[in-house]
């Protein structure tokens, strides 16, 4: 199995994969992360991370002791409607995720390794796929100190704005719209936050945009957008877009809370620091080792006491987004 | 791609005014709330009589160990990572929380509420009565056994 290195930001990740279906989806994934230079934000450590298939879900390992310690239950995985339930436990110092019939995910911190199981992979969609591999990144990363969060975010002279809210409030057509405007991508759906001796930090994840197909035309000229089978979603690269990526960290200026309404013209108002770290949690908090979400949580509420924090309800005038943006920023500074 | 954020889906504990301070409008929250009340002063040996609220005459509370607490502004943001659940709390109730975990009684915080907030003193004494209710019935709190 051959195995290919990534740099998340200074945490190393070497990643062997035994089937093409797991690595197309690795390489999804952490493609901005393939051949970088080995420094950023993380703790420095080297990952080993093993994704195996399997062919049903007899063939997967019994990872839990009888000393695993249920840490909780969720109904489904994802905010994509998909049906997957998981369970989490914490097993002497390893996270284990129990992916209903379908996965497993093994994170051991102390060892620096972790393994996705996944059962017939090569019939799910790809971004259930992606979803579980995603869930084992994700978690590799908050070991190390990087949370992911669930918003799009764009920079600009070192300063970033955020745009939280669940899957249809706006992200990807707001983040189009900044971009446009010259603002450089973070990332479309989960930019990474972290700590450093100035306060939180925004640090780049950019993977795919994707995009409906009435958005695709509301902005138009976007180039060669492609579908992925079965999936409604159209998606293309950020830096295939004029503006292209950011590729350091950025200083959280603006947290914008959209709400698409049936208005003419957009309209703003403050949110208060409060609503905004209870967005935060809601969107990216997680709660399996004590001392980890201890971290997150002094750090999302750094992010919302730091930043202006403004819900925006999206009329039809959507690009005007960006004139808008500069307007609160321009206040926030003043 | 909409990936999932691993980790439950954290939720607020009753609704996002689960515990606006003790100056809220009387008698706010939802059937729900009430009953989990009444049922933790049961299991307190209170009296529960349909009220949403405690009796703080001379007794302490003491904050759970678990529970996680960010200031933000003149409010306050508590996580229960346990319970998976986070509560807002407006600026008086995070004024009667940073008392309750300086040691004071319930009657303690609502005398210094009172001239805090400038509410005369009855009022001052149900409003934190009932948020200590239910920041008890939250499992956010725990009546001290003995006064210290």
């Amino acid at each position: 199995m051959p195995a290919r290195r990534y740099n998340l930001h200074g945490v190393s990740v070497q990643v062997e994969c035994d089937g093409g279906v797991l690595r197309e989806s690795v390489e999804g994934l952490l493609r901005a992360f393939a051949n970088a230079a080995l420094s950023g934000n993380g703790d420095s450590r080297t990952w080993m991370v093993f994704a195996r298939s399997v062919a049903d879900a007899g063939e997967l390992p019994r990872a839990r002791s009888a000393a695993a310690g249920l840490a909780f239950e969720q109904p489904r995985v994802g905010l994509d409607g998909s049906s997957w339930g998981y369970a989490v436990w914490r097993d002497r110092g390893r996270t284990i995720i129990e992916v209903s019939d379908r996965g497993l995910v093994v994170v051991e911190p102390e060892r620096g390794c972790a393994e996705v199981w996944a059962v017939a992979p090569e019939r799910w969609g790809a971004e259930e796929r992606e979803g579980l591999v995603f869930l084992l990144a994700s978690e590799v990363l908050r070991a190390s100190g990087l949370y992911p969060l669930h918003a799009a975010a764009v920079e600009r002279d070192g300063r970033a704005v955020l745009i939280l809210g669940s899957s249809g409030a706006g992200k990807s057509t707001s983040l189009l719209s900044l971009m446009r405007a010259g603002w450089r991508c973070l990332s479309d759906d989960h930019p990474l936050i972290c700590d450093t001796a100035d306060g939180p930090r925004v640090l780049p994840w950019p993977a795919r945009i994707e995009l409906t197909a009435e958005t695709a035309r509301l902005f138009g000229g976007l180039g060669d957008m492609r579908a992925r089978r079965g999936e409604r979603k159209l998606w293309l690269y950020p830096e295939e877009c004029e503006a292209g990526v950011a590729s350091a960290a950025a200083a959280p200026a603006l947290l914008l809370f959209p709400k698409v309404v049936d208005w003419p013209v957009s309209s703003v108002e403050a949110v208060s620091s409060r609503f905004a770290l209870e967005e935060l949690l809601r969107l990216g908090m997680v709660v399996v080792d004590r001392k980890v979400a201890a971290h997150q949580f002094s750090l999302l509420a750094r992010l919302a006491r730091g930043a202006a924090c403004v819900r925006v309800f999206f009329g039809s005038d959507v690009k005007r987004l960006p004139a808008l943006v500069d307007g609160l920023l321009h206040t926030a500074a003043a | 791609m909409t990936g999932p954020l691993i980790g439950r889906e954290l939720r607020p504990a009753v609704g996002s005014d689960a515990l606006q301070g003790p100056l809220a409008r009387p008698g706010a929250g939802s059937k729900e709330l009430r009953a989990l009340a009444a049922e933790q002063l049961r299991m307190m040996g209170g009296d529960g009589g349909g009220t949403s609220g405690v009796s703080t005459d001379g007794a302490r509370w003491v904050p759970s160990a678990e529970v996680l607490e960010a200031p933000v502004d003149d409010e306050l943001v508590l996580l229960d990572p346990t319970a998976g659940t986070y509560f807002g709390v407006n600026e008086s109730g995070s004024a009667i929380w940073g008392l309750l975990r300086r040691g004071c009684s319930g009657a303690d915080a609502a005398t210094e509420l009172s001239v805090r907030f400038d509410v005369d003193a009855a009022r001052a004494r149900a409003d934190v009565d009932r948020f200590v209710g239910r920041l008890a019935s939250a499992g956010l709190i725990y009546r001290c056994p003995q006064a210290y």
